[in-house]
């Protein structure tokens, strides 16, 4: 049977409810206790990470159960515990993802560690509640690959820190890796590239979009040559086309991948 | 009055050692597979929270 919705059975955690006396915190009893007590941050910034549904079992106990997830809030954790001195940022220049590592350094990391990240915290959650908290939401629902993919895309911009933030005046220090150009392509690939029936993406087209990504971000310039060989993998991955030199478009023989369009011919951002 | 020394340093590593697990749970998840670190002593650790304590 559906459960029952009325305004009060339905529960929020509120920020006055963080326990701020230095005695051993108690033992969280509902998901949104678990998760207040290790990011209260977080609770200030953005609420409740659950709207749990309180419903009787009998004359003494009641089921908890969270009914919706809150994304701002759980995009807000990926962004980890200043206390711990965990920090991870959205570096928009290179739309890449980057933490601190223990040693201090900003280290690349990817979209789908974090992802992992999100299921592997709701995870441990579930795994420390009390019997009367229905668990499904927090073991499936939440932990799809849908809600995970919402998490992460809110978190690019509430997680989004731009050019200044490893610029030379800046005191924030990254790993400068040589796998640079091949993010670029991978960005290039996944999010600027799409499959178009009867469309062709010319080869010199890609090349000098690719160039103009590489310049915004004051990377090096890179010859046609290397440029194919860091694309074509890509694109064979993604679209599942190899790059021909027998193309026909325009009136002319042309070198590029067959239903492959690029997106946009203005530079992003 | 050893003893009683010995055991506010046991609380201290036991608190420390709670905040590095919980630390590198988030952290092991970020890093590249193979970076894992090797869990630090108990002076490590206390130099470490010690660490954390200033900056935060």
């Amino acid at each position: 049977m559906a459960p029952e919705f009325t305004t009060s059975n339905l529960k929020i955690f509120r920020p006055d409810q963080i326990n701020f006396n230095f005695g051993a915190p108690e033992k969280p009893t509902t998901p949104n206790e678990w998760f207040a007590q290790k990011y209260p941050e977080q609770i200030k910034k953005f609420g409740s990470p659950f709207l749990e549904l309180s419903q009787p079992l009998d004359q003494f106990r009641v089921q908890i159960m969270p009914v919706s997830i809150n994304l701002d809030f759980f995009a807000g954790v990926l962004g980890g515990r200043k206390d711990l001195g965990r920090h991870v940022i959205y570096y928009q220049p290179e739309m890449d993802w980057y933490f601190k590592d223990a040693d201090g350094i900003y280290k690349p990391t990817t979209a789908c560690k974090l992802a992992n990240l999100y299921r592997a915290l709701l995870m441990k959650c579930a795994g420390e509640m009390p019997g009367n908290i229905h668990l499904l939401n927090l073991f499936h629902e939440y932990r799809s690959e849908k809600i995970s993919k919402s998490v992460i895309l809110r978190a690019k911009s509430i997680l989004q820190a731009d050019a200044s933030f490893f610029s030379a005046e800046s005191k924030n220090q990254r790993v400068k890796g040589p796998e640079l150009f091949e993010r670029v392509a991978r960005v290039f690939v996944e999010e600027m590239l799409s499959a178009e029936p009867g469309q062709i993406l010319k080869l010199q087209e890609a090349y000098t979009f690719f160039r103009g990504l590489l310049k915004q971000r004051n990377l090096p310039d890179l010859t046609k040559a290397d440029f194919k060989c860091i694309i074509g993998p890509l694109i064979r991955d993604q679209f599942n086309v190899a790059l021909r030199n027998d193309l026909v478009g325009e009136g002319k023989e042309l070198r590029g991948w067959k239903g492959v369009k690029l997106l946009t011919r203005t530079l992003p951002g | 009055m050893y003893n009683q020394y010995n055991q506010q340093k046991l609380d201290l590593v036991r608190k420390a050692r709670e905040k590095w697990l919980e630390s590198e749970f988030f952290l092991g998840f970020l890093r590249s597979e193979g970076n894992s670190v090797p869990e630090p002593t108990d002076e490590e650790l206390l130099q470490w929270h010690q660490n954390l304590q200033r900056q935060t």
